[in-house]
C-alpha cells in the first residue's frame, strides 16, 4: 500500500497542485487589476446590480474597493468598506492552504465536513450583516 | 473541477483501515467502507451500499468493489487493482449506487462565500443555505440528500455568478446606450 505512495513522484505532485496554484494566480491577478484600476473612480466598474435595482446594499457591496484598499495595504480602509469580506479572507487563505497541502500529498481536498452548526451560523451572520448594513445604526457596516 | 486530482493514483495509497477521518462522526455502520476516496456512488447499483467491503478489504479502487458479483467482473474480489483506477476519478454521475461514499460531497461553501461576498447577486445566499444542508444531511446519514444539496449548492453559486455577470453587462450596456442617446440628443439640440 505504501508502494503507490512511493510511486507518487514529482510530476504527479506538480500536476495535482496546478489547480490551487492556478486559483492563487487568478486571485493575484484580480488583486493586481483591482489595485491598478481604482474602483473609487466612477465609471471604472459597473455598479452592484442589487444596489442598482433596489437601492440597498448587498453582502458583497464594497468588496471591489476593499480589494483595492488591501492591494494598497490599507486594511483600515478595507474594514470600513466590507468588513465581512475582510474577515473571511483569512478563512479563504486557510482553506486554500489546506487544499494545496492536501493536493501535494495526494489526499482528497475534502476529508470531513464541518459540524453543520458552523455553516448555519455563518448563514445567520451573513443574513444579519446584510440587513444591518442597510439600517441607520448599521452604517459602520455599510460601504 | 479538482476532483480529477483525486484520481491520479496517490489516493489508493491509504491503508485500508487508516481512514484519514473520512467518516463523519455520526456514521455508524458506515465505517465499514474502505477509505477509497472519491467514489461517489460508484458502488454497483445492486448493492445496498453498507456492507460492501471486499473480503480481503483490499479494494482501494474507487469503490468498485464487487459486493455480490455485480457487473464489475473485471476486478478480482481481492481487489488488488491499483492499475485499474479510472484516470479521471470523479464518479459523480454514475447511475445507481448512492450507497455510502467515503468522501463527503463538496459543500461548495467557498464558492458560495465568493459569490455572496465578493461579487454578484445575492443568489449566493441560497448556495450557503445549500452548503449548510450538505453538512446537515451528511451528518444525519442522508448521503443522497447531501449529494443532492451539494449539486444544488453548485447550481446556485453558478447562477449567482452568471446572473451577476449578465446584470453587470446589462447595466454597462444601459449606461452606454444612455450616453449615446444623450450625446445624440445634445448634438441634435446643437443642430437646431
Amino acid at each position: 500500500m505504501s508502494l503507490a505512495n512511493l510511486e507518487r513522484r514529482g510530476t504527479d505532485r506538480l500536476r495535482s497542485v496546478l489547480a490551487p496554484l492556478g486559483v492563487a494566480a487568478a486571485a493575484g491577478a484580480v488583486f493586481a487589476f483591482v489595485g491598478a484600476v481604482d474602483p473609487n473612480q466612477p465609471g471604472h466598474y459597473p455598479t452592484c446590480p442589487f444596489l442598482w435595482v433596489t437601492g440597498w446594499y448587498c453582502p458583497g457591496c464594497g468588496t471591489l474597493r476593499t480589494i483595492h484598499a488591501l492591494a494598497h495595504l490599507d486594511p483600515v480602509a478595507a474594514l470600513g468598506l466590507n468588513p465581512l469580506a475582510v474577515v473571511m479572507l483569512p478563512f479563504l487563505l486557510f482553506w486554500w492552504g489546506r487544499w494545496l497541502v492536501r493536493a501535494w500529498q495526494g489526499r482528497p481536498r475534502r476529508a470531513t465536513l464541518a459540524h453543520p452548526g458552523w455553516v448555519w451560523a455563518f448563514l445567520g451572520v451573513v443574513l444579519v450583516y446584510w440587513v444591518v448594513r442597510n439600517l441607520p445604526f448599521g452604517a459602520f457596516l455599510a460601504p | 473541477m479538482s476532483y480529477g486530482n483525486q484520481g491520479d493514483g496517490g489516493y489508493g495509497a491509504q491503508p485500508p483501515g487508516g481512514g484519514y477521518g473520512q467518516q463523519p462522526p455520526s456514521g455508524g455502520g458506515y465505517g465499514q467502507q474502505p477509505p477509497s476516496g472519491g467514489g461517489y456512488g460508484q458502488q454497483p447499483p445492486s448493492g445496498g451500499g453498507y456492507g460492501q467491503q471486499p473480503p480481503s478489504g483490499g479494494g482501494y479502487s474507487y469503490g468498485q468493489q464487487p459486493p455480490s458479483g455485480g457487473g464489475y467482473g473485471q476486478q478480482p474480489p481481492s481487489g488488488g487493482g491499483y492499475g485499474q483506477q479510472p484516470p479521471g476519478g470523479g464518479g459523480y454521475g454514475q447511475p445507481g449506487g448512492y450507497g455510502a461514499p467515503s468522501t463527503p460531497p463538496d459543500n461548495h461553501l467557498v464558492a458560495a462565500i465568493l459569490t455572496t461576498l465578493f461579487c454578484c447577486l445575492p443568489f449566493g445566499i441560497v448556495s450557503i443555505v445549500k452548503s449548510s444542508q450538505v453538512n446537515s444531511k451528511w451528518q444525519a446519514g442522508d448521503y443522497q440528500g447531501a449529494m443532492q444539496a451539494s449539486e444544488e449548492a453548485k447550481t446556485w453559486w453558478k447562477r449567482a455568478l452568471i446572473f451577476g455577470i449578465i446584470a453587470e453587462v446589462i447595466i454597462v450596456v444601459g449606461y452606454v446606450l444612455l450616453f449615446v442617446i444623450l450625446a445624440s440628443a445634445a448634438q441634435s439640440t446643437y443642430g437646431y
